[in-house]
């Protein structure tokens, strides 16, 4: 039992913030609540879980609704600063990770959240440390930049869904920033909104076009970019110092290039903008001073109307959040605040229109959706909505959500609910898991259902490596040389690689050959020695077991 | 004699923690209530469904010889929590008070159409001080790391402003000369 006295106090001090708060205007913040962990990266789930994971790549399980944490099956290698982005199913992608600073890994993987399981994808080329991955409108996933190893990983990879394998864009090589922001683009291309911002083609080998640079040179230093609803990419803040700047470029325009738009009423880098139901961005988090992250006290957060072009400025957060903070919006209609360095917490935002009155209700809407098709949302508030949009699941990390965007869904009044039609572009629309929202003519959305569009059956397991070679033979042929033969009992090898010694138990790589190849001639040997071979066929699956070792003498 | 209750939540349970993990000992202690996964969610193809009637969490029971009270947050999904202080038999909103019982420290509430008891040790406030002492003490842990990769950053940001600088510059003549062709 506790006196009196102090149990009072400490109920009133949770009271305080209730009062001052005009929530109407300003939205509300909610209590913090501790994290076991620095949540630097965080992706919402189609079963309305929030996975995070920090530096050392811890996994956990965020409740929106209940805050309870639970364990997430782990992902068997460092996944901080990895890159990541949904599938079309829903599952995450996470293509690289953390060996140290400037070193990243090869590895690449995805997490069900079905079955609550981390699958493995054969390696990419090399190293990622600070990859960017995006989801391109078939439903396959484009990674580009990271360090391997000290050094810019140039090479863009596409992971084909279907079948969970790598295809280079050999012709596409480039050194780009870190963590580069990218958008799937009305015209297919993804563009890069990085200073010099250009498109990718991802077709056949893959190729660059020059956009133009933009405004500020600096927002790529840890600003946040993102897309509204038409095709429009929005840069707020970045720099060192920062910048309040903020631009904007139409990628629908014949000759799009950046053009400024109002400043943000506070400069900021390490900042979230985050797209809301209503297509407004919030902006969240940062530090307004010079510096990689500097700790310069809780920021306000800001509003920006992109069709009014103002900026709002609402309440103040409780905590600073900085590098490696996110900020996700929930199917709720708030926005999930948490992390940065020193900051192992999270606090809840409900933005002003949660406090404009009633909610209009989603009683019943489809799980999966075609491009294209016009379908029933069951609403009893029908003749209040005037808008429908959906918003894709956020996944976020280093001031950026790689997934989030938003279409404007035109709908007709139906008895008893909606109908709502679904875009036909997926270049509009990537496949995957959208929060279906719908809003009154007080700007009130609903709370959220799950909807997802496009995006078949999981995909198979990734391919097998490649069956071993049989029947490897080796014949002294002319002068100091030995020619192999071997059966090749593959159908899927990309190539054999040949291994010889000169003890017949260590061997070393030699050669390596094409697929369907079956002999190979070794010459420039030493002559008097016995030489010894083995085999295996490779694929982008891994290699095969050896062949039964054989030997020759070279003359 | 007055008297005032306020819930403590002590949780010790067991945990599978993952291997290697520099921050075991703080995963291990286990005040966060962690747990083994819980059974596998339900399929994608179903949309989930929000909470609708919200928690209660009892704060505080308050018993003066002529009056008790009952201090209750009640959180909605996608609602700011709300505070009531309600004695018996007082109903606001959705909630009313029945009975309240200082000496087992319960308080027997009506919300919407359920009945419950609410009591510190199922319906109290987690120990918020214990689990903010917890993150605190791993912020700590983490704290040499992250000045050590935040000081990565700030030279490979000397490389990449160069690296920018020069990208620019090749773009604009790139541009300019573009423009250049389609003028002629």
């Amino acid at each position: 039992m506790k006196r009196i006295g102090m149990s009072i106090l400490l109920w009133m001090a949770g009271t305080a913030g209730m009062v001052e708060a005009q929530p109407t205007n300003v939205g509300q913040w909610g209590a913090t609540q501790p994290f076991p962990y620095v949540s630097v990266h965080a992706c919402l789930l189609p079963n309305n879980k929030l996975i995070f994971w920090d530096y050392s790549g811890n996994a956990r399980l965020w409740d929106p609704v209940t805050t309870a944490i639970t364990t997430a099956a782990q992902p068997g290698r460092n996944t901080f600063c990895a890159g990541n982005s949904s599938f079309g199913d829903g599952r995450l992608f996470v293509p690289g990770g953390h060996i140290q600073n400037n070193v990243g890994l090869p590895s690449a993987s995805y997490y069900d959240p079905v079955t609550d399981t981390w699958t493995s994808v054969p390696n990419m080329n090399a190293g990622r440390w600070y990859p960017s991955s995006t989801t391109l409108a078939n439903g396959d996933i484009l990674v580009t930049s990271g360090d391997d190893n000290m050094a810019v990983n140039d090479l863009p990879q596409v992971l084909q869904a279907g079948n969970n394998t790598w295809r280079d864009l050999t012709a596409a090589r480039l050194g780009l920033p870190l963590f580069p922001r990218a958008f799937l683009a009305p015209n297919g291309k993804v563009f890069f909104a990085t200073s010099t911002s250009r498109y990718l083609d991802t077709a056949g080998a893959g190729a660059w076009s020059t956009v133009g640079n933009t405004i500020f040179s600096g927002h790529d230093n840890y600003g946040s970019a993102c897309m509204d609803q038409s095709g429009k990419v929005y840069w707020f803040g970045g720099g060192d110092p920062p910048t309040a700047t903020s631009e904007r470029i139409d990628l629908n325009a014949a000759t799009p290039q950046w053009g400024a738009v109002a400043s943000m009423p506070q400069a900021r880098r390490q900042n979230n903008a985050t797209i809301l139901p209503d297509g407004r961005f919030l902006v969240t988090g940062g530090s307004s001073s010079g510096g990689f992250n500097t700790e310069d006290g809780p920021k306000a957060a800001m509003l920006y109307d992109p069709t009014a072009n103002t900026w709002a400025t609402l309440a103040i957060e409780s905590d600073y959040r900085g590098y490696h903070s996110i900020a996700v919006l929930l199917a709720d209609g708030r926005v999930l605040s948490c992390g940065g360095d020193n900051h192992a917490n999270g606090q809840v935002f409900s933005p002003p229109y949660l406090f404009n009155g009633a909610r209009p209700t989603i009683s019943s809407a489809p799980a999966t959706v075609n491009y294209g098709d016009t379908f029933f949302v069951g609403t009893a508030d029908a003749t209040g909505i005037t808008k429908v949009t959906w918003t894709r699941l956020g996944s976020l990390t280093h001031a950026q959500n790689w997934d989030q965007r938003i279409n404007v869904l035109s709908f007709a009044q139906a008895a008893g609910g909606l109908n709502v039609t679904a875009p036909s572009s997926a270049n509009s629309t990537p496949p995957g898991y959208y929060l279906l929202w719908i809003l009154n003519g007080a700007g009130v959305p609903s709370q959220a259902s799950f909807v997802r569009i496009g995006g078949s059956a999981p995909p198979p397991p990734p391919p097998s490596p490649p069956v071993a070679p049989s029947n490897l033979t080796a014949k002294t042929s002319g002068k100091r040389g030995v020619g192999l033969s071997w059966t090749d009992n593959s159908s899927n090898e990309t190539g054999f690689k040949i291994d010889r010694g000169t003890d017949g138990v260590t061997f070393s790589q030699i050669a390596a050959v094409a697929a369907n190849v079956t002999s190979y001639k070794n010459n420039g040997l030493t002559s008097g020695v016995t030489y010894y071979y083995r085999v295996r066929a490779t694929s982008g699956a891994g290699d095969s077991a050896y062949s039964n070792v054989a030997s020759a003498d070279a003359r | 004699m007055a008297s005032v209750w306020v819930g403590f939540l002590f949780v010790s349970s067991g945990l599978a923690t993952p291997t290697r993990n520099p921050y075991d000992a703080i995963v291990q202690r286990n005040v966060f209530r962690l747990h083994e996964p819980v059974p596998p969610p339900a399929p994608l193809s179903e949309t989930p469904t929000p909470k609708d009637d919200g928690e209660l969490t009892l704060t505080g029971i308050v018993d003066f010889r002529k009056a008790q009270w009952a201090l209750i947050i009640l959180t909605e999904h996608g609602m700011a929590p709300r505070r009531y202080t309600l004695p018996v038999g007082q109903k606001e909103d959705n909630l009313e008070v029945l009975a309240i019982d200082a000496t087992t420290a319960t308080a027997r509430v009506r919300h919407g159409s359920a009945e419950l008891v609410l009591t510190f040790d199922r319906h109290g406030p987690p120990d918020q001080r214990a689990l903010e002492e917890l993150s605190r003490k791993y912020v700590e842990q983490a704290r040499p790391f992250v000045d050590e990769h935040t000081r990565a950053h700030e030279l490979r940001e000397q490389r990449e402003s160069e690296r920018r600088a020069l990208e620019r510059a090749t773009a604009e003549a790139e541009l300019a000369a573009r423009e250049t062709s389609q003028q002629q």
